[in-house]
């Protein structure tokens, strides 16, 4: 029997309006793949991740996190079932340092009262400590060793934005990381560098959805990849499966759906 | 409204990047100090009200600093909470014989509780809708004042308790009350440094950048806006019975919109986020339109107003603008260099 899946979708339609965005979507995501969610632009991709993480809350069908429905639950509390994401236009604490941005990430594990936050007591600098050093260690393993933690984010490049998202998002020890587009704007170098981070975070019991438009990416790290077009999901298997279907070429080159 | 504050929310930022703060740091200390001796050294009699006055004005600034600097809510209804503060002061000590040292701990309770009431509903909504529900309910707690003359006296107000004292030390004069509104000023600016630098206000301060990745990132922004709401409130309820117990006095006037206005504009001028800055707004604030009302008239407001313009213009994070106080990591923290930007190393 295969196991349990981290992430099953099931009939899921999102509309905005009169844009159905999603229209009956249905896979699921076993634990400790990389599974890449790869169409062509306005497939549904982010809103399906909206979905997913509780951002957009109306949709139809049904979203499952390790068999637990998301049924009505906010962002937060998606978060708390151990989900966490990055987004298609970064969205840093702009006003915050490197360091807390990765502490917001920290936010469920740091354990402070509001004397512990008032009065800084011991327990205040024992749990800030603590987390300090575990920002310390995900900036390296993200490769972000060499900026200033005082930096603000905006000053920094591009590629290194995306990856203080990645830390960010792992800082709360997340089951399932979603991507959106991690690798947009790379570099071919950055971007090999990108993937040998996603499987280095799988490697550390992290399972992965992957939205990439860089198909070199997708190739290289994915397990198993999900496409869509038009909101619906049109072929579903390993990248050398995907790669040669002759749906899949059509939607990118733009034929009509189906 | 909501393009007002977000730009000055950029410009904030912008300004912490740059300018250096350490040597207005030592300035803000000395003149905290000097503040503090000044009505003793300079004689408190010219003008008794004055001293105590900046203090409470000072927090007041410190309370709302929470609501607006550190969690990003526009609350034009704060001092609604001054007022509660009061009238459960006044009531306490008229009809039930309370000591002001009973009432404050009473008065900051009820502060929250109210701020709790309201805030749950309200915080749900979002920017201009919050602001013009804050409005809303420092409208109903002035016209309340006025009206519900059975708890609060109506127009003419609440006087005539016994004065509190303090090991046999009785507090009449508006200058017996300068130590203890000086001391609520200094433990709120405490308390208030301590939270933002927490767990959590770096929530609020996530919150206050962008309400979705901070929601993903796991906080309830919901529940951590009534937190801001509620310990922002907490100080403008103990300041309002201090406030009560110093004039002997609680009448609807001193609570007023333009008292809620002048609040925001105190933590706009000061520097939003900043201490130093909320403080130095509180101060500036009483000078003005106590100290330069008696020579200028009503004219003072337009003064205030004027001085509120000039700074958001030429100096848009404040007077003080907020800088935050490096982690301390371990690691000495290096500069981006160009030559690490191989970006290869990217595994365990
Ligand atoms: N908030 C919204 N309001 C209205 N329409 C929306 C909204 N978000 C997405 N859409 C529409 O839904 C459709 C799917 O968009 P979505 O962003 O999910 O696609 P995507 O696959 O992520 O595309 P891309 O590769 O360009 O990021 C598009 O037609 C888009 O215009
Ligand atoms: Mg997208």
């Amino acid at each position: 029997m295969a196991p349990e899946p981290i992430l099953s979708v099931r009939e899921v339609e999102v509309q905005f309006g009169g844009v159905q965005a999603v229209a009956g979507c249905t896979f699921v995501v076993a634990p400790g793949q990389i599974v890449g969610l790869i169409g062509p632009n306005g497939a549904g991709k982010t809103s399906l991740f909206n979905a997913i993480s509780g951002i957009v809350r109306h949709y139809h069908g049904e979203i499952r996190i390790a068999g637990r429905s998301l049924r009505g639950l906010p962002a937060h509390r998606v978060a708390a079932l151990g989900l966490s994401r990055t987004f298609q236009n970064i969205r840093l604490f702009r006003s915050l340092s490197v360091a807390d941005n990765v502490l917001v990430g920290e936010h469920r594990r740091i354990r402070e009262n509001l004397l512990d936050s008032a009065f800084h007591t011991p327990r205040f600098h024992r749990e800030e400590g603590a987390a300090l050093s575990r920002v310390e260690n995900l900036l390296e393993f993200v490769g972000l060793q060499h900026l200033d933690p005082q930096a603000l984010p905006g000053s920094l490049p591009y590629g290194d934005q995306r990856r203080l998202e990645i830390a960010r998002a792992l800082a709360s020890q997340p089951r399932l990381l979603l991507l959106d587009e991690p690798a947009a704007g790379m570099n071919t170098v950055e971007s090999r560098s990108l993937g040998i981070l996603v499987r280095s975070i799988r490697e550390r019991g992290v399972t992965v959805l992957l939205v990439e438009h860089d198909m070199r990416v997708v190739m290289s790290v994915c397990d198993r990849v999900v496409v869509l077009n038009f909101g619906r999901l049109i072929a579903e298997g390993a990248p050398s499966e995907i790669q040669t279907n002759p749906e899949v070429i059509a939607a990118y080159l733009g034929g009509p759906p189906g | 409204m909501n393009v007002i504050v977000a730009s000055l929310r950029e410009l904030e930022a912008l300004s912490r990047r740059t300018g250096s703060g350490r040597g207005l740091r030592v300035g803000v200390g000395v003149i905290c100090v000097a503040f503090a001796l000044a009505p003793y050294v300079l004689g408190g009699s010219y003008y008794p009200d004055i001293w105590t006055d900046m203090a409470l004005w000072g927090t007041i600034g410190v309370g709302l600093n929470v609501v607006i600097g550190f969690a990003g809510l526009l609350d034009l209804g704060y001092m609604a909470f001054y007022a509660i503060g009061g009238y459960v002061f006044a009531n306490a000590a008229l009809y039930h014989g309370f000591t002001l040292w009973e009432t404050l701990p009473l008065g900051a309770l009820l502060a929250v509780v109210a701020s709790a009431i309201i805030g749950f509903p309200t915080l749900r909504v979002r920017g201009d809708y919050l602001a013009i529900m804050t409005l809303g309910f420092g409208g109903i707690v002035y016209y309340a004042a006025q009206n519900l003359s059975a708890i609060t006296g109506g127009y003419n107000g609440l006087y005539g308790w016994h004065n509190p004292t303090l090991f046999g030390h009785p507090f009449i004069a508006p200058i017996d009350f300068y130590p203890l509104a000086l001391a609520l000023l200094l433990v709120a600016a405490l308390v208030t440094m301590g939270l933002r630098s927490s767990r959590l206000g770096r929530a609020w301060a996530s919150i206050k950048d962008d309400e979705l990745a901070a929601a993903s990132s796991g906080i309830g922004v919901i529940r951590y806006k009534l937190y801001a709401y509620m310990l922002g409130s907490v100080w403008a309820g103990l300041a309002g019975a201090l406030f009560a117990a110093k004039d002997q006095l609680v009448s609807p006037e001193s609570f007023t919109f333009n008292a809620s206005f002048f609040a925001v504009a105190v933590v706009v001028l000061g520097g939003m986020g900043s201490i130093a800055g909320v403080v130095l707004g509180g101060v500036l604030y009483v000078v003005i339109a106590e100290w330069l009302s008696a020579y200028t008239g009503t004219l003072s407001g337009v003064i205030f107003a004027a001085l509120l313009l000039l700074v958001v213009l030429v100096r848009p994070a404040g007077l003080v603008p907020y800088r935050p106080k490096p982690p301390r990591l371990r690691r000495p923290a290096t500069r981006a260099a160009a030559d690490l930007e191989t970006g290869g190393d990217s595994g365990p």
